[in-house]
């Protein structure tokens, strides 16, 4: 096997999702005032899939219930008997309204800026049941069903350098192991180097350059299956819709420079959309879909990966997060052959300490 | 049996003490004193003296306030009040005031109040029926909205209780959380229902925006005597904003507003995506 299994890069291509509200006031420029579509509808394979993922992803509150929500922050109902000014009083624009707030003055909500702290030493562990571990053909069905789990150690440097601008360096390196078909298994070792301009002029939109380094290693860490080397341009836009509910699309082109083997070179198009919607402080629900094209540059082999996903988090602590996770990915290739689907379903824990 | 040196140093000190707890005595009744009348500056529209249970008769500039009195403001009324020692009391409309005798506390029966005591003075409090502040030489507003009851006195719906201090500082007690105090300094704020189980947790408010917008310390009712220190005080404060060390509440909402930009925003802009990410793997065996 070894040096006959190609590198399987994943990237994430979102789908549009319904989002049916008003923009708030208070949250967005004037400028941003818009109506979101109501409804956006994809064609995709499974649909009876998709649409469960959609059902159990959005909130089920109409955009009236979303401003009434946000009105009723600074409204005098919040004197009731729910009231609980404490869980979180800085949460609000305004504090509370009540009768005398004429005579005492707007009393506008302040609170410390966030701390940003440059340097960042991740460490995640996942584990994931997956439909088809080896990734097999639709049509030979012999998908392998099994259990893996990874372990990820990832460092991270991003300094400011200028108003708007960030320099990003990135390296990591993941442990991949299948309960079953141990053969399967893999290392991963990936570092980047880039900038990072925000657009604030047009509307927070964030382009980035990166060069990366790419390795897959076999298990025992020594030899190489695959290594690439690639520069990439992206594009991600930042949607914010109110202080719980955010949008976002994406867009990324990965060139390939140099990789060994030659026949496993592939130039990468990421295209994606996504969802996220946040009850509380300490939990996100997110949606997302996408669509990867992989490009092989000797053979002419073209693969169309979809991908649809959903995700809770809940963040335990300040550094500790937990994710439970489904993704749904199914591969169209214009070569016999490499047309193949995947489910996964997992659960994540991971550490993320910043300085 | 006690020695001769220490005979003589007693005969000595308590003479001294008795001077020096003289000292202390004297001013604060004084203060006290002067503490237990006042005169009205400044009247907007309805605004009536209460001197009995059940008489009251219209306030006009030049009254003066003292022992059981007690001064009511109607709707859209406001009133100003200058003591003595040159602290001055202002009420906001619907608010009920009166002294406490023999003692440097007012008793704020409903309503929203400003108070500035001039520093060096004694300590004084300001006292609701649940709710205790007590300033030293500060600049304060409070408002106090009492309980709804039923007919048989039960509590429908608890009070409510805010105070902010625009300068210097201000300690306040909760009658049913004994031996805690909550001290709220310039800038900062708190607002809690009455019948709170727990001390209640205080933020920090735009001192510029409230003070323009407070018809209690601009517009009609002119300018505090301390509107130097006030202005200070604003003036840190648009320096911590300025630096970016203070932001609005929707600022840290909004990525756009934030600086730096988070790095979990970029991190989002990565593929692969956290937190849902098919992991990579090689292709098929």
């Amino acid at each position: 096997m070894g040096k006959n299994r190609p590198p399987f890069t994943t990237y994430s291509l979102y789908l549009c999702f319904p989002l049916p509200f008003l923009l708030p006031n208070r949250v967005l420029k004037p400028s941003c005032y818009k109506k979101i579509p109501s409804i956006v509808t994809v064609k995709i394979q499974f649909c009876p899939f998709a649409v469960f993922l959609v059902c159990i992803a959005f909130p089920h509150e109409s955009s009236a219930q979303l401003l009434d929500n946000d009105r009723n922050q600074n409204s005098a109902s919040i004197w009731g008997k729910r009231f609980d000014p404490w869980a979180d009083p800085a949460s609000n624009d305004y504090a509370p309204a009540s009768p005398g707030d004429s005579d005492l003055g707007e009393q506008l909500v302040l609170m410390p800026a966030q701390e940003y702290l440059p340097f960042s030493l991740e460490l995640t562990e996942t584990v994931h049941w997956t439909s088809n571990a080896g990734l097999s053909d639709l049509d030979v069905r012999t998908e392998l069903e099994d259990i893996y789990s990874a372990t990820d150690l990832r460092f991270s440097y991003f300094p400011q350098i200028g108003d708007n601008s960030y320099f990003e360096f990135s390296t990591g390196y993941a442990i991949y192991r299948y309960m079953d078909y141990s053969s399967l298994n893999f290392d991963r070792f990936e570092t980047s180097v880039g900038l990072v301009h925000n657009f604030r002029d047009l509307n927070n939109l964030i382009g980035w350059t990166r060069f990366n380094y790419y390795r897959l290693l076999d298990s025992s860490g020594h030899d190489d299956l695959f290594t690439d080397y690639s520069l990439e341009l992206g594009l991600y836009y930042p949607i914010p819709l109110s202080s719980r509910h955010k949008a976002f699309g994406s867009y990324s082109s990965k060139f390939s420079l140099d990789a060994d083997p030659g026949s496993l070179r592939r130039h990468q198009h990421w295209i994606s959309g996504g969802y996220t919607y946040t009850p509380s402080d300490r939990f996100k629900i997110s949606a997302y879909g996408g669509l990867h094209v992989y490009d092989y540059v000797e053979s002419g082999r073209t693969d169309l990966l979809y991908d649809l996903g959903l995700a809770l988090t809940t963040h335990l602590t300040d550094r500790i997060d937990a994710v439970i996770s489904a993704n749904y990915s199914w591969n169209d290739s214009n070569t016999t052959g490499f047309d193949y689907e995947v489910a996964d379903i997992g659960a994540k824990l991971g550490l993320t300490m910043k300085f | 049996m006690t020695p001769v040196n220490m005979q003589y140093n007693q005969t000595k000190i308590l003479p001294g003490m008795a001077t020096i707890l003289l000292m202390f005595l004297v001013p604060a009744t004084s203060y006290a004193e002067k503490f237990n009348r006042a005169k009205v500056t400044k009247v907007i529209n309805d605004v009536r003296l209460l001197t009995g249970t059940k008489t009251s008769r219209p306030a006009s500039k030049g009254s003066v306030v003292s022992g059981k009195m007690a001064v009511r403001t109607g709707l859209k009324s406001r009133a100003q009040m200058d003591f003595p020692d040159a602290s001055i009391v202002r009420l906001g409309a619907n608010s009920v005031f009166s002294f406490i005798q023999s003692q440097r506390d007012v008793d704020l029966e409903k309503g929203t109040i400003l108070m500035q005591v001039p520093k060096s003075l004694g300590r004084t409090k300001i006292r609701t029926s649940s709710i205790s502040a007590a300033i030293t030489g500060t600049t304060i507003l409070i408002e106090y909205v009492p309980p709804i009851t039923n007919d048989a006195g039960e509590i429908i719906t608890p009070g409510t209780f805010k105070a902010i201090v625009i300068e210097g500082s201000l300690e306040l007690e909760l009658k049913n959380l004994p031996g805690q105090t909550l001290i709220l300094t310039a800038g900062e704020m708190a607002a809690f229902p009455t019948d709170i189980k727990v001390l209640p947790k205080k933020f920090v408010i735009d001192l510029g925006r409230l003070i323009k917008t407070s018809n209690l310390i601009e517009g009609d009712m002119g300018p505090l005597p301390n509107k130097p220190i006030m202005i200070r005080e604003v003036q840190n404060q648009n320096e911590q904003k300025k630096e970016g060390r203070l932001v609005e509440v929707s600022a840290n909402r909004n990525p756009e507003n934030l600086t730096p930009l988070p790095k979990d925003d970029i991190n989002n802009a990565r593929p692969p995506n956290p937190p849902v990410q098919l992991p990579e793997r090689p292709d098929r065996p």
